[in-house]
């Protein structure tokens, strides 16, 4: 008979209980809470380095070490140099 | 019991008194532990000092007695820069410095009393003279600091020989020299300059001065023969509040 039925392309299914919504989540409200700071975390780190390794411009004495393998004799404050008297 | 001995008997103090003299040191004490806040202006002369000592006053082979100064970006302040060196440098040595370039403006500014038509016919006479001395055109702005013109004529085109005639000149006329030199990347200019003097210091902008075009610019200038003495990268800006920044 079941043969028949998958032949007419009639659905041979019963169901055997009405689906119900859970009444809890299966990850708790902290536990996806902690999951949202953990992935913010990770692509705000990985967006940071993301910049550093793009940003074409030196930033800090080291840049300058690592690049240009000449010593930096000194690193000034942007807005002082007409400020500065010995 | 020894003369010795009983002098320090009398100069020991009583607790009352030195409990008088704890309570006067305390905030002076306390002054000291605490970190002192940071200053800008304070760490620029630092820095300045610091570069100073490793350029003109190391033990290299070489000694460095005139110095050409050039930026990679013109919005740079450089005569600032020059001038903070020349102040430093100064104030180090009882030897002359010269601090070359900027004119006319430099001598406008050492001299405030001076019109704009007085100036002018200065200017007239510096270009037209070169047989005038140096120190005749130049403005000495305290014991042994002059800041001189740049040896640049409105009329004749700048050439490489009669930059490096300036440069001699103000090499023969003054112990120390700071020279200002256009921006590396928009003329020849600092490194012909360079070539002439003891070396040259790069000034990077930092945020803006590109590590490419700062890395073509050093290797042109090694390919001119420059020595370059090293890099100054001005403009920092520092991000971490100081009230955070101290306790890291």
């Amino acid at each position: 008979m079941a043969d028949a039925l998958d032949q007419r392309g009639i659905v041979n299914v019963a169901i055997a209980q009405q689906p119900v919504a859970p009444a809890l989540p299966v990850l708790s409200a902290w536990t996806v809470l902690l999951a949202g700071f953990v992935a913010a975390g990770a692509a705000g780190t990985a967006a940071a380095f993301a910049a550093d390794y793009l940003d074409p411009a030196f930033r800090t004495p080291d840049d300058v070490l690592a690049y240009l393998e000449a010593p930096v004799l000194a690193s000034l404050p942007r807005g002082v140099q007409g400020r500065i008297s010995a | 019991m020894t003369e010795g001995v009983m002098g320090a008997e009398v100069l020991r103090p009583t607790d009352e008194s030195s409990a008088a003299v704890r309570d006067a040191a305390r905030p002076e004490v306390e002054r000291l532990r605490q970190p002192a806040a940071w200053n800008p202006e304070s760490f620029a002369r630092q820095q300045i000092r610091g570069l100073v000592r490793q350029v003109f006053f190391s033990n290299a082979a070489r000694p460095v007695r005139q110095v050409v100064c050039s930026a990679l970006e013109s919005e740079t302040d450089m005569r600032g820069l020059c001038r903070s060196v020349g102040e430093a440098l100064a104030l180090q040595t009882p030897a002359t410095v010269a601090v070359v370039g900027g004119y006319p403006r430099l001598l406008r500014e050492a001299d405030p009393q001076r019109e704009d038509s007085t100036d002018r016919t200065f200017a007239d006479r510096t270009f037209k003279d070169a047989s005038m001395p140096l120190r005749q055109i130049s403005a000495r702005v305290s014991g042994n600091l002059w800041l001189v013109p740049d040896g640049e004529n409105g009329a004749d085109p700048v050439t490489a020989s009669s930059l490096h005639s300036h440069l001699g000149e103000v090499r023969r006329q003054f112990e120390y020299s700071i020279v200002q030199a256009p921006p590396a990347g928009e003329s020849d200019g600092a490194a012909a300059m360079g070539q002439f003097a003891d070396g040259i210091i790069l000034v990077l902008s930092a945020h803006h001065t590109r590590r490419a075009a700062a890395r073509k610019i050093k290797a042109a200038l090694e390919s001119a023969q420059v020595r370059i003495l090293g890099v100054v990268l001005s403009d920092r800006v520092f991000p971490i509040p100081e009230s955070i920044y101290r306790r890291l």
